[in-house]
């Protein structure tokens, strides 16, 4: 039973290696976060309910450890990157997504996002889960859910497309000349 | 960054987003997507929100599609597939007849899982008998003895609610009205032993118990109570073989030799507490009095 889980394990890394790094903005510390993530699924791994899915099980088990990690970084007054959110001033979003080097720029524009919204942009708009997969994980509503990501997904193209945040963060009237 | 409140998200901007989202999967049909479109053109304002949702997702996740496809370390697949795990676990409580009973039923995890929780307090009681402890590291022990109870409790599988105060009513009564020395049959065989009670510095009023169980295995605790007059355990810790029936003078040198357990209470009690550990007089009186302060 749990070499079949080890073996399913293996397969989730690269996407749980993604959600980590999603998370956290930086591919080292993604690394950590899917390291400490295996052993404690590995020393709890008879909670697990065999035919539930397991991306599920240890993705509720990444974003809880990440949690515990941001609040205690709260705790020290550590919560965003400055250097890096400089950097991301000065860029243009869409030319550093497309030539895929922006995995600093989205990671630090993430950095801004509350915690929970982070979670869920890796869930839904990185990882592809539904908003139904999302909300199981979190175990937060639907409805809420959405909400929250439609206010993230909102922010994070007003900082990396460089439109004024507070246009985005409180619609009004279309701007002429909108490409959006 | 505060999260504002979710009901303020219009249901148009919510439904933009659906229908991005569709479109990005391909599960929107032609006639869905003219539609949509014809909507757009329509309401400028939504059409700017859908182009912000589509970007929030291809052009969002495409730079980490890096992640995928890089070489796993070689570290991380060491640890999926070296690293032990414990055995599937054979049983599961008894529900219905522990039905009710929260302080037996996490006494019952608390076993399953005790093996767990003893490696960090192993840990913990080394730190606390190095011969280098002192304050400077007795307060980081301290502090890592807390989060060891409390990993022990998340470990018993009670969720969010091992946060609560965790004893039932019986528990909490003889938290309150038990002298030391004085056993209490909580359920099925496990039984509450108060050792003795003391002040922490705060002045809230703390007693170390022991838990003793019918296979001749034992856990100790400190207790405190808060101002509403509810006990909460601040530490536990994992199961061990029962040792000699402790008394309240077995942190003095001439009692008898204090279980793991035990030894690893005593020094974190000495640590909590201010003043003396109450003598049976005192501890009367307090109890009599509701555990007013003097």
């Amino acid at each position: 039973m749990t070499d079949e889980i080890r073996s399913r394990m293996v397969e989730l890394l690269p996407r749980l290696r993604r959600f980590a790094v999603a998370l956290t903005g930086d591919l080292d510390q993604g690394d950590d976060l899917v390291q400490e993530t295996c052993v404690r699924a590995l020393s709890r791994v008879d909670q697990y309910q065999p035919g539930t899915r397991l991306d599920s099980w240890m993705y509720r088990i990444a974003q809880n450890l990440w949690l515990d990690r941001m609040r205690a970084k709260k705790v020290r007054g550590v919560q965003v990157d400055v250097e890096a959110a400089e950097v991301l001033a000065g860029a243009n979003g869409r030319t550093v997504v497309e030539s895929r080097l922006a995995l600093d720029a989205v990671g630090a524009a993430m950095a801004f996002l509350p915690e929970e919204q982070r979670v869920l942009i890796g869930l839904v708009c990185i990882d592809g889960l539904s908003y139904k997969e999302a909300a199981d994980i979190t175990g937060t509503p639907i409805g809420t859910v959405m909400s929250r990501l439609a206010r993230a997904r909102r922010e994070l193209h007003a900082r990396l497309e460089g439109h004024p945040r507070e246009t985005v963060a409180r619609p009004q009237a279309a701007k002429p000349g909108s490409d959006a | 960054m505060s999260d504002t409140p979710e009901k303020t998200i219009p249901a148009d901007e919510i439904l933009v987003m659906l229908c991005a989202d569709l479109e990005v999967d391909g599960r929107l049909s032609p006639d869905q997507r003219a539609a949509l479109g014809a909507v757009l053109t329509r309401n400028p304002r939504l059409k700017e929100l859908y182009g912000s949702f589509r970007f929030t997702r291809d052009p969002l996740a495409r730079p980490f599609d890096v992640v995928l496809t890089a070489p796993l370390p070689d570290s991380l697949l060491r640890t999926v597939r070296e690293i032990p795990s414990p055995r599937m676990r054979r049983s599961r409580p008894p529900r219905t007849s522990w039905a009710g009973k929260s302080w037996a039923r996490k006494s019952w995890a608390r076993k399953s899982w005790a093996r767990k929780g003893r490696a960090s307090l192993a840990w913990f009681a080394e730190v606390l008998h190095a011969p280098a402890f002192s304050p400077a590291v007795a307060l980081p022990a301290l502090a890592v003895s807390i989060a060891a109870g409390w990993l022990l409790h998340t470990a018993t599988g009670a969720g969010a609610n091992a946060r609560d105060p965790l004893a039932s009513a019986v528990a909490q009564y003889a938290l309150e009205a038990t002298p030391s020395d004085v056993a209490v049959d909580l359920a099925h065989g496990v039984r509450l032993k108060l050792r003795l009670t003391f002040a922490r510095p705060d002045k809230a009023w703390c007693r170390q118990f022991t838990l003793s169980y019918p296979e001749s295995l034992e856990s100790g605790g400190v207790a405190c109570r808060n101002e509403a007059g509810v006990w909460q355990v601040l530490m536990e810790t994992g199961l061990t073989a029962a040792g000699p029936a402790p008394s309240a003078s077995s942190h003095l040198p001439a009692g008898p030799p204090p279980s793991e357990s035990e030894g690893i209470l005593d020094s974190v009690r000495s640590q909590l507490k201010k003043g003396d550990v109450l003598g049976r007089q005192e501890e009367a009186e307090r109890i009599a009095e509701h555990w007013a302060r003097k």
